[in-house]
C-alpha cells in the first residue's frame, strides 16, 4: 500500500517535476557555456567563471526555480486533494493517516532534493573535467548548493502546511509558507554549516509537528 | 442484535451554529438505514464525523464497536464509504483506480469487482475524467464493495444521477444488501430511493434527529386532515402532534403525527362539517414533516429493542 501511494504521489507530481527539471537543465546548460536557445548548433558562450560561486547564476536560479517547484508541489499535494474532495476517498483507505501523510511528505521532499541534487551533480561533474572551465574547481565549492538542497524542502513543508492548515483568510493561511521561506533565507546567510544545520533541524521538527497536528485534527 | 453504529450525544458546531445537536443514533446489524433531511440539516456532517473526516465538538461514536476517534486501519477496511460526488482520482483509468484501492486491502473480492464493472459495461482503460457522473458512481460502488465490507456508509450516492442510472445503482445496492449481515447507512434527497431500499429511516431537522423509526411507520404516522366548516375555519388550532396547519377560509388543513383518539377528539371539538383523512406517501410525509414549524416538531420514534436509541435527542 505504501508503494501504491508513493506511485500515486509521484504520478501526480510528474508534471510540475518535469517543469522544474527542465528549468534546472536550462540553467545548467547556461552555466556550461552552452546557449540553451542554440543547443543544436552547440555554440559555446562564456565559460570564464567560478562554478557554484554565487554570481555564476546557478545558485540564484536554483533558489527561484526549486523554491517555486517546492511551493507548487507542497500546495498540489495538500490543497489540491482538499479542493477536489479526494481526501474523503484517500483518508478512508485502511492505512494510518500518519503513515499516509508521511508517504506524501517523503515523496514530495525527495523530489525537491532529487531535482536540485541532480543539477548540482551534473554541473559539478562537468566542472570537474579539466578544460571545461577556465577557472579552478573543487567539490567543496558546491557546499552552499548542498545546504540549499537541504533547506528548500522546508519551503515545501511550509507550502504543504499552508495547504493542510485551515485558515480564515488567504494571508494567515500562507503564514507557514512565509515563515519557512524566511527561515530558509536566514539559514542561507548564516556563515557556518554547524550553525545552519541546527536551525534547519529545528525548522523541520517544528513544521513536521505542525503538519502532523493539523492532518490529524482538522475537518476535511 | 448488536449496534453497528452507535452515537452518544454527537455534536458539531460550525462557528456559533450547531449543525449536529446531541445525536444519539443506533443502527443495528443488517439494517438498511435511510438518513434524510433537507439541505443543511446535518446529514453529511454526521456522516463525515462517523468517518473521522470531521472532529466532533462533543459526544462520541462507535462503528463496529470501535471509537471513531482512534479507529484502527483494519476496522476501517471493514467499512465502505462513498462520499458525496464520488471523489476519485480523475487521472486514473478504471483499472488503475481498482488496482490502487485493492493495494490497501487484505481482503478483496476481485470477482465481485469485475462483475460490477462488467454489469455496468465500464471500459477498464477509460480515464475516470472521461466517465459520466453515473459511471463514476458505479466505479465507486465496485471499489467500495470489493473488500466485502460489513458496513456501507453512502453519502447521497445517487445525487446527480439520471433516473435509469439511479435505478441500476439501487438494484445493485439491493443485491449487495442481500448478502448476509451487511449494514447500510445512506443519506439521500430522493425519497423514492429511500422507500425502495431502507427498512428504517432517520430524519434530521436543523441538526436534530427528529424521526427514527421503520419507514412504513413514518409514512403511516404522518396524516393530513382536511376539515370543512360551514363558516370561517377557526384560527390558532393546536393539539399534541400537530406539525403544520393552513387556514383556507372555510377549510382547515392539518398535518398531524401519530393520529390517535386524543387528536381526533381535539379535531372534532372544532365541530367541522366534514373531516377528510388523507394518507401521504413517504415523499409527501417527509415534505410536510420537515417544512413545518420546525421548533415545535413532535419527535417520532419507535424503539428497536431494549436500548434508548431514539430517546433524549437534542432539543430543537
Amino acid at each position: 500500500m505504501i508503494k501504491a501511494l508513493a506511485i500515486k504521489e509521484l504520478r501526480e507530481s510528474l508534471g510540475v517535476t518535469v517543469l522544474a527539471a527542465l528549468a534546472m537543465a536550462w540553467q545548467v546548460m547556461n552555466c556550461m557555456g552552452r546557449d540553451p536557445l542554440q543547443i543544436f548548433s552547440g555554440s559555446l558562450v562564456n565559460t570564464n567563471h567560478l562554478a557554484f560561486v554565487r554570481g555564476d547564476g546557478f545558485y540564484d536560479w536554483a533558489v527561484i526555480a526549486i523554491g517555486a517547484f517546492a511551493i507548487l508541489l507542497g500546495l498540489k499535494q495538500s490543497a489540491w486533494e482538499l479542493q477536489h474532495g479526494t481526501y474523503y476517498y484517500l483518508l478512508h483507505r485502511p492505512m494510518s493517516r500518519r503513515l499516509m501523510f508521511a508517504v506524501k511528505l517523503a515523496v514530495g521532499a525527495s523530489l525537491v532534493v532529487a531535482v536540485l541534487s541532480a543539477a548540482i551533480l551534473i554541473y559539478g561533474a562537468w566542472a570537474a573535467v579539466p578544460g571545461h572551465l577556465s577557472a579552478p574547481f573543487e567539490w567543496s565549492m558546491t557546499l552552499d548548493s548542498w545546504i540549499l538542497a537541504a533547506a528548500l524542502p522546508l519551503v515545501y513543508l511550509g507550502a504543504f502546511l499552508s495547504g493542510v492548515r485551515p485558515g480564515r483568510w488567504f494571508g494567515t493561511r500562507l503564514a507557514p509558507l512565509a515563515g519557512a521561506m524566511f527561515l530558509v533565507l536566514f539559514v542561507c546567510i548564516l556563515p557556518f554549516w554547524w550553525l545552519q544545520l541546527p536551525v534547519l533541524l529545528l525548522g523541520y521538527v517544528s513544521w513536521l509537528a505542525a503538519i502532523d497536528y493539523y492532518s490529524q485534527t482538522r475537518d476535511y | 442484535m448488536t449496534d453497528v453504529i452507535r452515537t452518544d450525544g454527537l455534536t458539531k458546531f460550525y462557528g456559533t451554529k450547531c449543525v449536529v445537536n446531541r445525536l444519539n443514533l443506533r443502527i443495528q446489524q443488517g439494517q438498511v438505514y435511510g438518513f434524510l433531511g433537507r439541505n443543511g440539516a446535518g446529514k453529511s456532517t454526521t456522516i463525515k464525523m462517523l468517518m473521522g473526516m470531521v472532529q466532533p465538538d462533543s459526544g462520541g461514536a462507535e462503528l463496529l464497536g470501535e471509537s471513531i476517534t482512534d479507529m484502527k486501519p483494519e476496522t476501517r477496511g471493514r467499512i465502505a464509504y462513498i462520499a458525496e460526488g464520488h471523489p476519485l482520482y480523475n487521472w486514473m483509468t478504471v483499472a488503475e483506480a481498482v488496482r490502487f484501492s485493492r493495494s490497501f486491502h487484505r481482503q478483496w473480492n476481485n470477482t465481485l469487482a469485475e462483475q460490477i464493472l462488467d454489469h455496468f459495461e465500464l471500459p477498464r482503460k477509460r480515464k475516470l475524467r472521461r466517465l459520466s457522473n453515473g459511471q463514476r458512481a458505479q466505479v465507486s460502488l465496485a471499489i467500495a464493495v470489493a473488500p466485502e465490507p460489513e458496513l456501507l456508509i453512502l453519502d447521497d450516492p445517487t445525487l446527480g444521477l439520471d433516473t435509469v442510472v439511479r435505478r441500476d445503482f439501487l438494484e445493485s445496492l439491493i443485491q449487495i444488501i442481500q448478502r448476509e449481515g451487511r449494514t447500510i447507512l445512506f443519506s439521500s434527497h430522493i425519497l423514492g430511493d429511500v422507500e425502495r431500499v431502507a427498512d428504517r429511516i432517520g430524519v434530521m431537522v436543523d441538526g436534530v434527529l427528529r424521526v427514527d423509526c421503520p419507514t412504513d411507520h413514518f409514512r403511516e404516522s404522518v396524516k393530513k386532515l382536511v376539515l370543512d366548516f360551514a363558516g370561517p375555519a377557526p384560527e390558532d388550532f393546536t393539539c399534541p402532534g400537530l406539525v403544520n396547519s393552513w387556514n383556507l377560509g372555510s377549510q382547515l388543513e392539518l398535518v398531524l403525527v401519530g393520529y390517535d383518539e386524543e387528536q381526533r377528539a381535539a379535531v372534532e371539538s372544532l365541530e367541522p362539517r366534514n373531516i377528510e383523512i388523507v394518507d401521504l406517501n413517504l415523499e409527501e410525509a417527509f415534505i410536510e414533516y420537515t417544512r413545518g414549524r420546525r421548533r415545535s416538531l413532535p419527535f417520532l420514534a419507535q424503539e428497536t429493542g431494549d436500548d434508548q436509541s431514539t430517546r433524549d435527542q437534542g432539543a430543537a
